[in-house]
């Protein structure tokens, strides 16, 4: 990368000129948007809550009629306390299970689950993504109060986006 | 052979190896690589006695992008490794390169101990208050609030200052610097390397990542001048925009002073590296926004004998009074045991 002040040759992705001290236009920078650009700029979409004693009728319902890949399951205190995701349908609930309105969901929801905050950048989701192969990641507030969720298809489409705007 | 090679003159160029730097677009540790890169030539060490060793992290991946020899090590142990190096090896030119995390919590121990030693080392830490190889965890020069992944109410940790230690470990040369102020970055690297001893440097480096803005107070365009001390061997301690400011020390205390209406220079400190006492040093290092200007340079250089000289001159000494030893005498004599 050549410096636009001074001409000088510098490494690709240095931030100020070597010679010159000019600060750099960075090539790659979408990438860099990417690992910076806070979960927030993804307009997260609102979170469909439910109590732990819902029944997993009532949940199946919920996660065909409202056309989401997860719902978020809090406690007394409107804190989260665990996610139940089209994944658990399809490994904890069909064919094995077949009176789903005696069945709460706090039975076969994962508890605790991974939440970030929408100040984090999407990289940290992208990171519990590739690491543990999450799909969704409940997105909390200072009270542990569900705010949104993160999937994995809203961050292809922010990259998608990324490339056609680049 | 080793003349020859010194003989002719390098360039920067002869210090860029064939790798490809892998760091995230805007790191500081791109200035810092091309400033190390470009004094090396004028330091006057031929390239096959140079040696970068480094620990674990981002900072770490130094030594790949040096065309010299160059360990990437275990982590925390960089310093450790280096002092074998120069202690058996004294010709070498040994560089540690550490960061924040590497250097002061897994390597804290290692650090210090190498620092009170004064092996003729010289050790970089990049400083940019988070671990950012492993994603933007809090470091042990995050300041207390600091969110992170592993802090996310807030870090209740009071944070480490690398000046601090070095002093409190009696380093001979200590200095501080910022990646993207690359004159002066250059010139306290130049420093580094002539300096006989243990050369502690600390350098504010931009992590734009998962710490951008870390260094706020001394990179803004328009704030920085009012918050940077440059010293100045022997000249009194000025900073601002204006360079109408001054620190005066009243009682024990430093004082920031507007200078003016009967202030004069010859009011305020006076800046002395080779000051024996650390404790001026110290009371410089421990400067911080926003009550006070974060000074950059060289707070501390003195002469004692280095270990390595130290340890030769030991070898030597035995050597003369007792001959070359033999290792299989010595581990034949005195009293064994045979275990059954």
């Amino acid at each position: 990368m050549n410096c636009p002040a001074c001409g000088t040759e510098n490494i690709v992705g240095s931030p100020v000129c070597m010679d010159c001290g000019q600060t750099l236009p960075q090539e790659g920078l979408e990438e860099a948007d990417l690992f910076s650009v806070p979960l927030a700029d993804l307009n997260p979409r609102q979170p469909v809550c439910i109590g732990r004693q819902t029944p997993l009728d009532q949940v199946l319902d919920l996660l065909k009629g409202r056309n989401i890949g997860c719902l978020l399951v809090t406690g007394d205190e409107g804190a989260l306390i665990g996610i139940f995701t089209e994944a658990d349908v399809l490994y904890r609930v069909a064919g094995l299970i077949q009176e789903l309105e005696r069945v709460p969901v706090e039975s076969l929801m994962t508890p605790r689950p991974t939440s970030l905050r929408l100040d984090m950048p999407i990289s940290q989701a992208l990171h519990l993504m590739g690491l543990h192969g999450f799909r969704h990641i409940p997105l909390v507030d200072d009270q542990e109060h569900p705010i949104g969720f993160v999937s994995f298809r809203d961050i292809v489409q922010f990259i998608e986006e990324k490339f056609i705007d680049a | 052979m080793a003349a020859a090679i010194a003989e002719s003159k390098l360039t920067r160029k002869d210090f860029v190896s064939d790798q490809d730097v892998r760091w995230c677009p805007g790191c500081g540790d791109y200035a810092i690589l091309a400033q190390m890169q470009k004094i090396l030539p004028d330091v006057g060490v031929p390239r096959e006695n140079i040696v970068f060793v480094s620990g674990i992290g981002c900072s770490s991946r130094f030594p790949y992008y040096m065309n010299t020899y160059g360990v990437h090590s275990i982590h925390g142990r960089a310093p450790t490794i280096a002092t074998g190096l120069k202690a058996t090896n004294p010709d070498l030119s040994v560089w540690v390169i550490t960061g924040d995390g590497d250097g002061l919590s897994i390597g804290g121990n290692h650090l210090i101990h190498c620092l009170r030693r004064n092996v003729d080392l010289k050790i970089i830490l990049f400083n940019n208050r988070v671990y950012g190889l492993t994603k933007g965890q809090y470091s042990p020069t995050s300041g207390t609030g600091y969110k992170s992944k592993s802090t996310p109410q807030g870090s209740i940790d009071y944070p480490l200052n690398p000046i601090a230690v070095a002093l409190g470990a009696e380093a001979t040369f200590v200095a501080r610097a910022q990646d993207n102020n690359i004159k002066h970055l250059s010139q306290v690297l130049h420093q580094a390397a002539q300096h006989k001893g243990t050369a502690f440097v600390e350098i504010f480096q931009n992590c734009p990542v998962f710490n951008r803005g870390a260094w706020e107070h001394t990179t803004d365009a328009n704030t920085r001048d009012d918050h940077i001390l440059f010293l100045e061997d022997g000249k009194p301690l000025i900073f601002g925009k204006d360079s109408d400011r001054g620190l005066r020390l009243n009682g024990l205390q430093p004082e920031v002073v507007q200078l003016g209406n009967g202030i004069g220079e010859d009011d305020l400190l006076v800046h002395r590296a080779d000051d024996p006492n650390s404790s001026y040093a110290y009371l410089l290092g421990r400067l911080e926004p926003p009550d006070f200007p974060v000074p950059f340079g060289l707070l501390r250089q003195v002469q004692k004998p280095t270990y390595d000289e130290m340890l030769t001159d030991q070898v030597e000494e035995a050597t003369q009074t007792r001959g070359d030893g033999d290792l299989t005498a010595l581990f034949r004599g005195g009293d064994t045991w045979v275990v059954d």
